[in-house]
């Protein structure tokens, strides 16, 4: 299949359609409101006004659309737009790393697709097809994706369109089991929306700050605490409703997918999405598991590609809920390094949770002392230190790493529980730090930088021998060094 | 430059004491005294003019927070900027860039030459007034985005930048 027709092309009619319907809530939400502020002023030189807006918008769309076109060229893509000030942008097909297709509902009706393309740079040069019709934006894909293996394989695919080989997929009743571990307040936060949309045609203003106060505190005098549990109870069972409720939306019919250059998800039950990563973009495996998932054997893995900034830090959801068996069968598929067993972790130093213990006592006598200058009752909270202490135990003891041949491994998190598996080769810098609690100790804290990581929750080993801390930043920098230059 | 000035191989006694580290210029604690004192100075300018304007009614005397604080700015003039240079040391071998500094967190850093995207020399006001200049160098990483090394001489910076490029261009072929 090939690309190299250079036409210039428009996006489908339909897009005009769509984006006009898509306007449509928000003009009906704001109608309430210009009611309101002008009743005063005649209805009809308000309505002909309100006509004569939705002319000129939708002109204007019309143009726009006129304005918008693009074209196929052997190895690059041209995206031209622009009313008055015309752009035109070449996004070359090697620089394209991941091909996103996506289809919401509205798309879905008209049988059009929104083609998404990430080159890796701050946001600003990629390329966005909205909208095309679903055979276009497959064709495009394929195409797009046949030509970048060229590019790596240095040979033309005759057969680029072959059927993709699932190698993970998720059923309704797992889909259930993972929206139950993802609390989520979505629900609540919409009928608080709700409620206080709803408020003006009740005649009641939830915003009256005196009359809330009077409420919470008559409410308050008769807050028992059968009722304080019935509210609890009620959020919790909100919130995993919600989050089940989310978890279905996004990840309906879950599916991913191997190709011949890396791998594509496929998810979504109004907006259906596809996303395409080549794997060489993969720079570290994380994956994430809770306590009471962990008990029950439960891990989601999260693969942190390059140029896919904005969208959750890098990470992109390859396993929402899947066993260990399956999670090294999908890295084993993308060629990462496997999972190494808990037995081949090391701990870290014992002093680590000394280090932690005068940490959160530091935190908590000074956030106490600033307080009670209001409030002397602050000193109470001293009452939770051993909390603090047996919490930096449990971290210790959540916190350990291991490095093999090809790549580092650390676990951190004792609510969150991640596991990095880093590559060497995709190291990109290494730090040892010593702070001046840890200096006297002679501890240092190892940090390993790749591309596309958080910077909050990045990959450390906190707290090891400074030595060793020394040796490992060597090992690992000289091992990427071989690493690389074999291939 | 006195021996005091350079930084103390006991500063760091974890790492490998063979590798030689060199120091920076030692006209950056002029910069840094530079630095510091003019935004210090209008620091000291802002406090005066809020106690001009809002404070007259309270019983401390005018200018009493600025005296406070002019005493602090001189005291840290005086300290700071010997421990901030002494705190920095850099070290250029074939393969991989390396470069310490902080005073109370002391971080020391190892950039693989290969990973390195693009090189700058870049110059601030005060830098140079001294002839000074900074080395930064950037990787596709996250943390390690760019890595500066401050206060080395233009020449001496130009010099690491092409050293550095050569070792990058030679890890091509």
């Amino acid at each position: 299949m090939t690309l190299s027709t250079k036409a210039v092309r428009r996006l489908h009619p339909a897009t005009l359609i769509i984006s006009f319907l898509r306007s449509v809530p928000e003009a009906v939400f704001a109608l309430p409101a210009i009611v309101g502020m002008v009743s005063s002023a005649r209805i009809g030189t308000l309505l002909l006004l309100a006509a004569a807006g939705a002319l000129v918008a939708a002109g204007l769309a019309v143009l726009t659309w006129f304005r918008f076109s693009y074209g196929i060229a052997a190895d690059h893509i041209v995206i031209e737009s622009g009313v008055l000030a015309r752009r035109r942008r070449s996004i070359p097909f090697d620089r394209i790393q991941d091909v996103t297709i996506e289809r919401p509902l509205l798309a879905r009706l008209f049988g059009v697709a929104v083609l998404k393309l990430e080159t890796g740079s701050a946001g600003k040069d990629e390329g966005e097809l909205n909208a095309i019709s679903l055979g276009e934006a497959q064709r495009l894909r394929d195409g797009i994706r046949a030509a970048a293996a060229a590019e790596v394989t240095g040979r033309v695919e005759q057969d680029a369109a072959h059927e993709d080989r699932t190698i993970f997929a998720m059923h309704l009743p797992r889909l259930f089991l993972a929206g139950m571990f993802s609390f989520s307040l979505l629900l609540l936060a919409l009928i608080a929306g709700l409620v206080e949309f709803a408020a003006p045609l009740m005649n009641f203003d939830f915003l009256d700050h005196h009359r809330w106060m009077g409420r919470i505190g008559a409410v308050a005098d008769h807050l028992s605490m059968s009722t304080t549990i019935g509210i609890a109870a009620a959020v919790l069972f909100l919130g995993v409703l919600g989050g089940v409720a989310q978890t279905i939306t996004r990840d309906y019919r879950f599916r991913l997918l191997k190709t011949d250059v890396g791998f594509r998800r496929r998810r979504g039950l109004f907006t259906l999405s596809e996303a395409a990563f080549a794997a060489a973009r993969v720079q570290t495996a994380v994956i994430v598991t809770g306590p009471v998932r962990r008990f029950l054997g439960w891990f989601r893995l999260e693969l942190q590609t390059l140029g896919s900034e904005g969208k959750k830090g890098g990470h992109h959801v390859a396993a929402p809920l899947a066993r260990l068996a399956e999670i090294t069968e999908i890295l084993n598929e993308l060629k990462l390094p496997g999972i190494v067993a808990s037995s081949g972790y090391m701990r870290v130093s014992r002093r680590f949770v000394l280090h932690r213990s005068i940490r959160y006592t530091a935190i908590l006598t000074l956030t106490a002392w600033l307080v009670a200058i209001w409030w002397p009752w602050a000193f109470a909270s001293l009452a939770l230190l051993p909390v603090c202490f047996l919490f930096a135990e449990l971290q210790w003891r959540h916190h350990s790493y291991c490095f093999t041949n090809d790549a580092v491994h650390i676990r951190y998190g004792v609510l969150k529980q991640r596991l990095w598996v880093i590559p060497l080769t995709k190291v990109q810098a290494v730090s040892v730090t010593r702070s001046f609690v840890q200096r006297p100790w002679s501890l240092a804290t190892l940090l390993i930088d790749t591309a596309g990581a958080s910077l909050l929750t990045n990959a450390r080993v906190t707290d090891i021998n400074a030595s060793d801390a020394e040796r490992f930043a060597r090992h690992l920098l000289s091992a990427s060094e071989i690493r690389s230059k074999r291939c | 430059m006195t021996r005091d000035d350079r930084p103390h191989e006991a500063d760091h006694p974890a790492l490998n004491p063979s590798e030689t580290m060199a120091s920076l210029d030692p006209r950056y604690r002029l910069v840094l005294r530079l630095e510091m004192a003019v935004s210090g100075v209008l620091t000291i300018a802002g406090v005066l003019l809020v106690d001009m304007m809002l404070l007259r009614q309270t019983m401390i005397s005018i200018g009493a927070a600025a005296a406070a604080l002019a005493v602090v700015l001189i005291v840290v003039l005086l300290l700071v900027p010997d421990r901030r240079y002494r705190s920095w040391s850099y070290a250029l071998a074939a393969a991989e860039m390396r470069v310490r500094h902080g005073v109370w967190t002391r971080v020391d850093t190892i950039i693989p030459v290969r990973r390195i995207q693009h090189i700058d020399v870049a110059q601030d006001p005060a830098a140079r007034m001294f002839g000074l200049a900074s080395l930064v160098v950037h990787t596709a990483g996250t943390r390690s985005s760019s890595v500066a090394v401050p206060g080395l001489e233009l020449r001496e910076a130009e010099r690491l930048r092409d050293e550095l490029r050569r070792s990058i261009g030679q890890d091509w072929s």
